[in-house]
């Protein structure tokens, strides 16, 4: 009898603490902040999943996803103006990607950071990105075809890209915590773009087209400064820094051997170490990696092993020049230390560095890079020859 | 011999079944007494009635009527009768009775056969392995043990039980392997009951199992001979109770729902996979609408988000609750199993044009219930199947239920605390002195080897340790 009354108390005095049914929610799956200079608010936009949308036949037309929005002084209280017009209560656990407007980005990223850090429910597995040139709101309100979730969409396209070409960065958001939170390293987050932006893409009449008229775009990676938006990388810079970051292990790179000939190698497995030396200033960055020939527009013999030896001394020049690029870009243009090389320094020897290098400005202006690349090309494809080449012998 | 005659009749109240035939044999008066519907007509009239005149003719001077009878009449099974109580117990057991002056008596085995033949087992059905079953005689099942283990080392005890229906119960053990603490405390559980009537074994099981508040069963029933002869050479007790085409075995332990007979006769590597999802079978009928019950109304960032979009699209039209859906639906599936159970033959087709309504599309087109809840309680439902044992399938009900409140109240800390209950519930049970989680906890590294998997019958050397402290060897190790 004890036991019996031990059980049901047990589970009548919990209330059904946290108790909330499927149909009760409504689902996150994005949020785009944006803030307005005129009235100091932030404006805040949520994608919220239409879970009707695939059960019930007669829902055929309505969107997959709905846009509420609201603003207020403070985040918070922004997130709960949404109530307003949203009869479900807003639950955050799915939040896939939050876009940042480039005015957030420059003024108020650390007001993000303190509300997705502190906020329990939100999942820390999202992904941050800067809407590039573009309302963060229009980005997620575009009806994408395949995926029809604009949020997944965009997560599955940062994915894809970093593993395939290498361009974008791809960190969670708690990744991207640490790195705001460590006062020796500095933030990189990938961008976005709207194609077409004569005409919103919200309407369902975009994907009822081969090529719909509006589209996000993986943009080149942001970087910082204390903190605050300074610029964009090129493409090939981005690619660099995901190397150097050690995000990224294959890319794609091409060489000209001739006119308006090149031939174009996969690089695979890559794999880069940073070794430093604080006394003399020196970085030493090594990377290695395998390629692979995929397409060779060359009138070269790439059965001989000599041309073989010398197509991987090109490549790796090739990949040395783009790191080399990357780092002059990063010490020079924009002088932030991305690579985290403060950091690396800290790690070694802190008080050498607080003794030391006060104006880390300046020390990372003066830092000497030496890279060394070292690939090995191990694979030509299902052809053995060129076949331009082949061609030419007879 | 007349009071004798007088006291019967007086006692029976006349009873026109029990037939009193006088017969005068060399001018002496005999009493033929039998019972009707227990005798074979047959061999009273062409063995007792038959010798009887061949020894009128043979016999012409006076004789011991009492031994030549003993003697010479045609039947292999003779019984000197004692006392008055010995008349009745022979009567109502089949016997023929032959009274001379004197009030000495002799019994004669004459009994119908009221057994049906033996058949192929109905609940325990399997693909390999043989195909007998216990009938409702103790005759026949006895001999379909004794045919399968040939040695004098099994032994059988006698009992008789029940005041009134004085039903023979049997306790088969192996002299040689059988641990004797078990066999005295069975028999000592036997000999204390005292009850009017045991029609089925399920009565006596009831009587000697210790631990009736839990709902997992400390005794296993079987109709397979094969099982029971498997269990009484492990080590194990079998009881065979007469009228009952179950027999009883112990001790039983959880492992044993995972185990079936035909495991012994199939290859190992295939057997251990079926083993493996058995083990599944088992937690998925557990604990599958109590996931989902928690899952889905606390906590949701435990899905794929995919798959919560999907889950919350289903539920968007269902007016309930997920854990009343989940209990409609799951009491509905047992209503209809309870009366397969019950329906004669010629109406289960109806029951399964009905089923399939309740269970199906036309219960989600009405929006009462989600597809993925049919999916679940079907999953469910599917798993629970795989036991034979109904006990098991009963007991896996009441703990799922159990499950599936807790996963209401608490979310997933509930099917936490259920399940830790669950399993001190399930250690705290014995089965006839041994742990009934054997051989997990407490955990016997040679058990095991028998357990999730099954060793291939080569390297099967040793007996079940708990089971038998003898070291007789299952198996030679010579290859």
């Amino acid at each position: 009898m004890k036991k019996i009354l031990l059980i049901i108390s047990l589970l009548l005095l919990s209330g059904c603490y946290n108790y909330r049914e499927l149909n009760d929610l409504a689902i996150v799956s994005a949020i785009a902040i944006d803030y307005n200079n005129s009235n100091n608010n932030f404006e805040v936009s949520i994608q919220v999943v239409n879970p009707k949308k695939q059960q019930d036949t007669s829902s055929a037309n309505e969107p997959d996803f709905i846009i509420y929005k609201a603003e207020e002084k403070t985040l918070q209280q922004a997130f709960r103006n949404i109530v307003d017009t949203s009869p479900n209560r807003i639950y955050g656990s799915h939040l896939e990607i939050l876009i940042i407007s480039e005015e957030v980005a420059k003024n108020h990223i650390d007001k993000i950071f303190d509300f997705f850090a502190r906020e329990p429910e939100a999942r820390s597995e999202f992904s941050i990105l800067v809407a590039k040139d573009s309302d963060p709101e229009d980005e997620i309100s575009v009806i994408t075809p395949l995926i029809n979730l604009s949020s997944t969409n965009i997560k599955t396209l940062l994915q894809t890209n970093n593993q395939n070409l290498g361009v974008s960065i791809e960190q969670t958001f708690n990744e991207t915590l640490n790195s705001y939170l460590n006062p020796y390293l500095e933030i990189a987050l990938p961008s976005l773009e709207l194609i077409g932006k004569e005409e919103k893409g919200e309407k369902q009449t975009n994907i009822e087209q081969t090529n719909s008229n509006n589209k996000v775009k993986l943009a080149t990676t942001a970087i910082f400064k204390n903190d605050k938006l300074i610029g964009y990388l090129t493409k090939q810079e981005s690619i660099g820094l995901n190397i150097l970051l050690n995000k990224t292990n294959m890319t794609m790179l091409s060489h000209k051997c001739s006119d308006n000939n090149y031939f174009t190698t996969e690089i695979d497995k890559l794999k880069s170490s940073i070794d430093t030396n604080i006394e003399n200033k020196e970085v030493n960055i090594k990377i290695e990696g395998h390629s692979i020939i995929n397409e060779m527009n060359c009138n070269l013999n790439i059965k001989n092993t000599d041309t073989i030896d010398k197509i991987d001394k090109e490549i790796e020049n090739e990949l040395k020049k783009i790191i080399e690029n990357t780092i002059y870009t990063i010490q020079n243009t924009y002088n932030t230390d991305v690579i985290g090389i403060r950091d690396m320094f800290y790690k070694k020897n802190p008080n050498y560095l607080k003794k030391h290098y006060n104006n880390w400005d300046e020390t990372f202006k003066e830092l000497k890079f030496n890279v060394e690349v070292n690939l090995k090309l191990y694979e030509k494809g299902n052809t053995v020859g060129g076949t331009i080449y082949e061609k030419k012998q007879y | 011999m007349e009071k004798i005659v007088e006291r019967l009749k007086k006692e029976t109240n006349n009873l026109s079944d029990i037939i009193y035939r006088i017969k005068y044999i060399n001018d002496q008066k005999i009493y033929i007494i039998y019972n009707e519907p227990l005798v074979s007509s047959d061999k009273i009239s062409d063995f007792i009635i038959r010798s009887l005149d061949h020894i009128d003719e043979k016999y012409k001077k006076k004789i011991d009527l009492y031994s030549v009878i003993k003697n010479d009449i045609n039947n292999f099974k003779v019984t000197d009768v004692k006392n008055y109580k010995d008349i009745v117990f022979y009567l109502h057991n089949g016997f023929t009775i032959i009274l001379f002056e004197n009030a000495t008596a002799l019994a004669f085995e004459t009994k119908r056969n009221l057994s049906r033949s033996i058949a192929s087992p109905t609940t325990e059905t399997t693909l390999r392995g043989p195909n007998d079953a216990f009938v409702e005689d103790i005759q026949t099942n006895t001999g379909l043990i004794k045919r399968r283990i040939k040695t004098n080392d099994l032994w059988i005890e006698n009992l008789q039980i029940g005041r009134n229906s004085n039903t023979r119960v049997s306790i088969f053990y192996m002299n040689n392997i059988t641990d004797k603490k078990l066999v005295n405390e069975v028999k000592k559980q036997l000999e204390k009951i005292d009850i009017d009537n045991i029609i089925d074994s399920g009565t006596i099981k009831n009587l000697i199992e210790k631990e009736n508040k839990n709902a997992f069963p400390t005794i296993a029933t079987s109709e397979r001979p094969d099982r029971a002869c498997n269990a009484i050479l492990e080590g194990k007790v079998v009881i065979v109770v007469d009228t009952s085409p179950f027999v009883l075995i112990l001790p039983n332990f959880l492992n044993d729902i995972f185990k079936s007979t035909e495991d012994k006769y199939g290859k190992a590597i295939n057997v251990s996979f079926t083993r493996i999802i058995r083990f599944f079978a088992f937690f998925i009928t557990l604990l599958t609408p109590g996931v989902y019950i928690a899952i889905t109304t606390y906590n949701q960032e435990m899905l794929p988000t995919e798959l919560l979009i999907s889950f919350a699209s289903q539920r968007s039209l269902v007016p309930f609750p997920a854990f009343f859906e989940a209990l409609l639906m799951i009491l509905s599936f047992e209503i209809l199993r309870e009366s397969d159970l019950r329906i004669p033959n010629f109406s289960s087709s109806a029951l399964s044009i009905v089923g399939a309504l309740i269970l199906g599309e036309a219960a989600v087109n009405a929006g009462i219930v989600s597809p993925i809840m049919i999916i679940v309680i079907s999953v469910t439902a599917i798993s629970a199947l795989i036991f034979s044992e109904p006990e098991v399938i009963y007991a896996i009900r009441i703990y799922r239920i159990l499950f599936m409140l807790g996963a209401a109240f608490m979310g997933l800390i509930g099917v936490i605390f259920i399940f830790i209950f669950f399993i001190l519930k399930l250690s705290s049970l014995n089965s006839f002195g041994k742990p009934y989680l054997m051989p997990y906890a407490p955990t016997y590294i040679s058990g095991l080897k028998n357990s999730f998997i099954r060793l291939s019958t080569n390297k099967q050397t040793n007996r079940l340790p708990y089971l038998s402290k003898n070291k007789t060897k299952y198996r030679s190790d010579t290859k």
